[in-house]
């Protein structure tokens, strides 16, 4: 995979990672190390590393938290910062099926900046909605009875006013 | 090789994953989603959304009520604190959390205010002309030991200062005057208010803003932008004093209310009024 942004002197040395459906990744190792879980494994394992597999996460997800890990590879300097936010807002901007992919994978690789970024989305889209609105933003079936229903209301009638 | 991902829905994020995520809205909207289904309501009142509302020392708080806390989830933990003030400081303040937010709110008591009057025994000795001077609501409850009972009195001064320390850090507050006017017959002058920072002794007056307060809701007054009292849901009525910005790193800098009548008229009132105290909590977005 060709290297972008990276401006950072350091080596560009090159791992090979593998998703659960078997396909295989060159990814730069400074991006790779982004996950904690593959750095402790290139660390236990050396140089003698092939290729590290990654059951958890398929081909597709994991295109995606490179793309994350690449852009992130190097530390942010003040001019870039706000550049990196819209960049941050327009990644975490997918369907939701997708964004829980990638957030279980961010999870299981141990990418807390990442997990922090997607759960805030997640966040993002409870916020200011009605119980009604909740449902159909996350396809959600009510399975209280209206007594029920109401009867949760009254206990938390002051987040309804 | 489109769609080779697991079409996955927010109940496949493991349990912490969604706590996480609830802790991150607030506590209004954790409230909500208690209705949405059975699954959501019981991760929205997990203690784990829960502590992440309460303030990390919550426990050592809970530990300095007088009377004891009973508790069966952090959820009731934490309205406990938004509805029932602790007393701390020797009784002589109150503590609660901002339901909105779970900022820190303190209210002053009148042991921990100086309150100062010009008092005219020979005329208004509490008796008569105006024996109504001392009718007062005998149902008023206070937080504090006892209701305090300004009667008969002009030129009414109040103070209360609070240490910056002991609120919510990047937060903008607003301080009440908490108190009850008498049923009838009482004419209450204009009062000014003001809120200043002080800091060993030496007040900034830089940053002093004062405005004017009216304590019933029902004053005439021509000027535009005068606070005005008015109900709270606990049978007392409280005025706005002014408000300001608590930084992250005032750790010595104290801030000062001050409530003080206007030294308009050569003619004077006497009048009476029940206080509470003074209260401090962040500005509410929503209303005033």
């Amino acid at each position: 995979m060709a290297s972008s942004t990276s401006g950072s002197s350091s080596s560009s040395k090159v791992v090979k990672i593998r998703s659960s459906d078997n396909e295989n990744f060159e990814v730069e190792e400074a991006a790779a190390a982004r996950s904690e879980t593959i750095k402790k494994l290139l660390e236990d394992v050396g140089d003698d590393a092939d290729v590290i597999p990654l059951p958890n996460v398929d081909a597709k997800t994991l295109v995606k938290v490179m793309e994350w890990c690449k852009k992130h590879m190097d530390d942010v300097d003040e001019l870039n910062k706000e550049e990196m936010k819209t960049w941050d807002a327009e990644f975490v901007d997918m369907d939701q099926s997708c964004l829980y992919n990638v957030l279980l994978a961010a999870n299981f690789l141990n990418i807390k900046e990442l997990l922090d970024q997607l759960t805030q989305k997640v966040a993002d889209m409870i916020k200011g909605k009605s119980p009604e609105e909740i449902r159909a933003t996350f396809n959600i079936k009510n399975d209280f009875t209206p007594e029920e229903e109401a009867e949760i209301r009254k206990q938390n009638a002051w987040a309804f006013e | 090789m489109e769609g080779g991902s697991l079409e996955l829905g927010i109940w496949d994020l493991p349990d912490d994953c969604i706590s996480h995520i609830f802790s991150l809205t607030s506590p209004r909207e954790a409230c909500r989603c208690s209705a949405v289904s059975s699954a959501f309501r019981s991760a929205a009142e997990s203690d784990a959304v829960w502590e992440r509302f309460l303030p990390p020392n919550w426990e050592d708080i809970i530990s300095k009520s007088s009377s004891p806390v009973e508790f069966s989830s952090l959820k009731a933990v934490y309205f406990h604190l938004c509805d029932y003030p602790i007393l701390v400081d020797q009784g002589k303040k109150s503590f609660a959390l901002d339901k909105e937010s779970g900022k820190f709110c303190y209210m002053l008591g009148p042991e921990d205010m100086s309150i100062r009057w010009l008092h005219i025994p020979c005329v208004w000795n509490g008796k008569l002309p105006m024996p109504y001077a001392y009718e007062y609501d005998k149902t008023l409850k206070s937080r504090f030991s006892e209701v305090h009972h300004v009667n008969d009195v002009t030129w009414l001064q109040i103070h209360g200062r609070i240490q910056m320390q002991l609120l919510s850090p990047n937060t903008t507050y607003a301080a009440y005057l908490v108190y009850a006017p008498r049923p009838v017959g009482f004419k209450y002058p204009l009062f000014k208010v003001s809120v200043r920072f002080a800091c060993n002794g030496v007040e900034n007056r830089v940053g002093e803003v004062s405005d004017e307060a009216y304590l019933l809701p029902e004053m005439s007054t021509p000027k535009e932008g005068v606070y005005r009292g008015w109900d709270r849901s606990d049978k007392w009525m409280e005025v706005k004093m002014g408000e300001f910005f608590n930084g992250e790193d005032d750790v010595e800098v104290e801030v000062e209310m001050c409530f003080w009548e206007v030294r308009e008229f050569a003619f004077v009132y006497p009048y009476g009024l029940d206080l509470q105290g003074i209260e401090i909590r962040p500005k509410d977005k929503r209303t005033k």
